[in-house]
C-alpha cells in the first residue's frame, strides 16, 4: 500500500470500497494539506476544522475525480475551494481569528532574547501575511511556501498562469512593504 | 565545489514562519485519527440510513459518497450518464448546425437568463468615447507616465508610473498597449423586496497589468485595488477588492447597518461588457451589491 500511486489508491477505494486505501492518501497528503490552510487561515483548531472539511468533500467528490488528472492537483483545488468558503463565512464574523494563536516554536538552543526576537518575528510575519486577500495570500501559499509551479497553481485555482504570476508579484510586493525593517 | 544561489530574504523569512508554525507528527497523527473517526461517522451514519428505507427517504441529503454503491448500480449510472452525454453532445451539434430552427426563442432564453443590471451599471460606446477623450486629453498633460485614470463620484485620480519604471522598450511598445476600462458600481437596499439604489461607482482606465490602487480619502471612503488582463479570446481576467464604508453610502437615509466596512472581491474572467455581481449582507438586513463591468478599449488611445 505504501508503494501504490495516489491514482491507484482511488481506484481501489472506488472499486472495492477499500477504505485503508483513503487512509494512506490521508498519511500521505495531510501534512501538506493543513499546512496549506494554516497558511491561509492562521488559526490552529480552525484549521484543523477545515482540513477535516477538506477530506470529507474529497470523500465525498471522489467519484467525480477523473483519474486522467492529478490527484495532487484535484486535493487541493478541493483544499483552496473549502478554504476560500471559509474565509469568506469567518469575514462575515466579528471573531477575532487570532485569538487562539499559540506560541512559536523556537529551537532550543535560542537564547531568551533571540527567541522573544524570533517569536515577534513570526508574529510580524503572520499578521503581514493574515493581511493580504485571500486570492493574493492562496498564490504565495502554494508557490513560495508550498512549492507548486505558478502553471500547478494556476491549475488548482482555476485562472491563468499570468494571474498567478502577478498575485505572486503583487502579494510579495506588499511583504515587503510590510516587512521592510526586517529585510 | 557547487555553488547555491543566495535566497531571497522575504522567501527565508516566510519558510522560517511556515516552519515555526508546522503541526509535530504527534499533532497530525491526532488529527488524522479525528478526521478518520469523522468519516467512519458519516460512513456508518448512512450504512443505518440505507438500512432503514423510509428514514432514508425523509433525509436524502445524508447520503454520502463514502457509502459503496452495489456494481450494478454503478454501471448503469454510467450508462446513463453516457447516453445524456451523448445526447447532449448531439443537441450541441444540432444546435451549432442550426438544425434546430429556435432563432430568436434561443435569444429570448439567453436574454431571459441574464440577471437584470440597471443602466448606469452598463458601459455603452458614448460612454466609452467619452473616457476615451479625457484620457486622451490626460496623456497630452502626463505623456506615457500615465497608467491609469480614475473617476469617482467625488474625484479623478491618475496613476502615474516613475522614471525608473519607464524603460525605453516600454515606451517603444506603449503603442500596443491594450486599454480596459473598468465600472464598478455599489448598490445598497434594506430589505429583500426593496429597490437597489445606487451608493457609490468609479469609473477606472487601465492598461493591461496595470495596478490600480485607489486609496480613500477626501470625502471618499471606498479603497480599490484592481489588476486587469486582456485574454486572447478577448475576455479579460480580473483581479478587484473593494472595501467601502456603509457611512459613506446613502447620504439621504439612515440605515441600520451605517457604520460597516465592507469588503468585495472578484477574482474571475469577465466577458466583455458584461456586468458581474456579488452580493453582501450588513446589520439589519441591508443589502448591498457590487457590479462590475469591463470593457477593451482600442489599442491606441491619445
Amino acid at each position: 500500500m505504501v508503494n501504490t500511486p495516489d491514482k491507484q489508491l482511488i481506484e481501489l477505494f472506488r472499486d472495492n470500497g477499500r477504505q485503508d486505501a483513503i487512509d494512506e492518501l490521508m498519511r500521505r497528503h495531510l501534512k501538506r494539506v493543513r499546512a496549506t490552510v494554516f497558511q491561509m487561515v492562521h488559526n490552529d483548531s480552525e484549521a484543523d476544522d477545515v482540513t477535516q472539511e477538506v477530506f470529507l468533500r474529497a470523500i465525498r467528490g471522489v467519484e467525480t475525480f477523473d483519474c486522467r488528472a492529478e490527484f495532487s492537483t484535484w486535493l487541493y483545488r478541493v483544499t483552496m475551494n473549502t478554504t476560500y468558503s471559509y474565509l469568506k463565512r469567518r469575514s462575515r464574523s466579528p471573531v477575532d481569528f487570532r485569538s487562539e494563536l499559540r506560541d512559536p516554536v523556537t529551537s532550543a538552543d535560542a537564547s531568551p532574547d533571540r527567541a522573544v526576537l524570533q517569536a515577534e518575528l513570526s508574529t510580524e510575519v503572520e499578521t503581514a501575511v493574515a493581511s493580504l486577500s485571500p486570492t493574493l495570500r492562496g498564490a504565495v501559499v502554494l508557490v513560495c511556501l508550498q512549492g507548486f509551479s505558478p502553471a500547478e497553481a494556476a491549475d488548482i485555482e482555476g485562472c491563468s498562469a499570468d494571474t498567478i504570476h502577478w498575485r505572486i508579484h503583487e502579494g510579495r510586493r506588499k511583504l515587503k512593504r510590510l516587512l521592510k525593517e526586517h529585510l | 565545489m557547487s555553488e547555491t544561489l543566495p535566497s531571497d530574504p522575504l522567501d527565508n523569512m516566510l519558510q522560517q514562519w511556515a516552519d515555526e508554525r508546522a503541526a509535530s507528527s504527534e499533532y497530525l497523527d491526532n488529527l488524522q485519527d479525528r478526521i478518520v473517526s469523522a468519516i467512519h461517522a458519516n460512513s456508518s451514519a448512512v450504512e443505518r440510513t440505507v438500512a432503514e428505507p423510509t428514514a432514508f427517504a425523509k433525509s436524502p441529503t445524508k447520503q454520502l459518497a463514502y457509502q459503496r454503491r452495489p456494481v450494478s448500480l454503478r454501471r448503469a449510472s454510467l450508462v446513463g450518464r453516457l447516453i445524456g452525454a451523448t445526447l447532449l453532445a448531439l443537441i450541441a451539434f444540432l444546435w451549432s448546425a442550426q438544425l434546430i430552427d429556435i432563432g430568436v426563442g434561443r435569444l429570448q432564453i439567453a436574454d431571459a437568463m441574464q440577471p437584470e443590471f440597471p443602466d448606469y451599471a452598463q458601459l455603452d460606446d458614448g460612454q466609452l468615447d467619452d473616457r476615451m477623450i479625457v484620457l486622451s486629453e490626460m496623456r497630452d498633460v502626463f505623456g506615457n507616465q500615465l497608467n491609469w485614470l480614475a473617476e469617482t463620484d467625488s474625484r479623478i485620480e491618475v496613476g502615474l508610473s516613475g522614471d525608473h519604471r519607464l524603460t525605453t522598450e516600454a515606451m517603444l511598445s506603449r503603442n500596443d498597449i491594450v486599454e480596459i476600462a473598468v465600472r464598478v458600481v455599489v448598490e445598497e437596499r434594506t430589505s429583500s423586496e426593496s429597490e437597489w439604489r445606487r451608493t457609490w461607482s468609479a469609473d477606472v482606465i487601465s492598461q493591461n497589468e496595470e495596478v490600480v490602487e485607489l486609496e480613500a480619502k477626501h470625502d471618499d471612503r471606498a479603497a480599490m485595488t484592481m489588476w486587469a488582463y486582456v485574454l486572447p479570446d478577448g475576455m479579460v481576467a480580473i483581479d478587484s477588492e473593494l472595501s467601502f464604508s456603509s457611512d459613506h453610502a446613502g447620504g439621504e437615509t439612515t440605515l441600520p447597518g451605517k457604520g460597516e466596512t465592507f469588503h468585495a472581491a472578484f477574482s474571475n474572467v469577465q466577458k466583455d461588457r458584461q456586468p458581474s455581481e456579488e452580493l453582501l449582507t450588513g446589520e439589519g438586513g441591508v443589502e448591498y451589491r457590487v457590479l462590475q463591468t469591463v470593457a477593451v478599449l482600442n489599442k491606441k488611445v491619445g
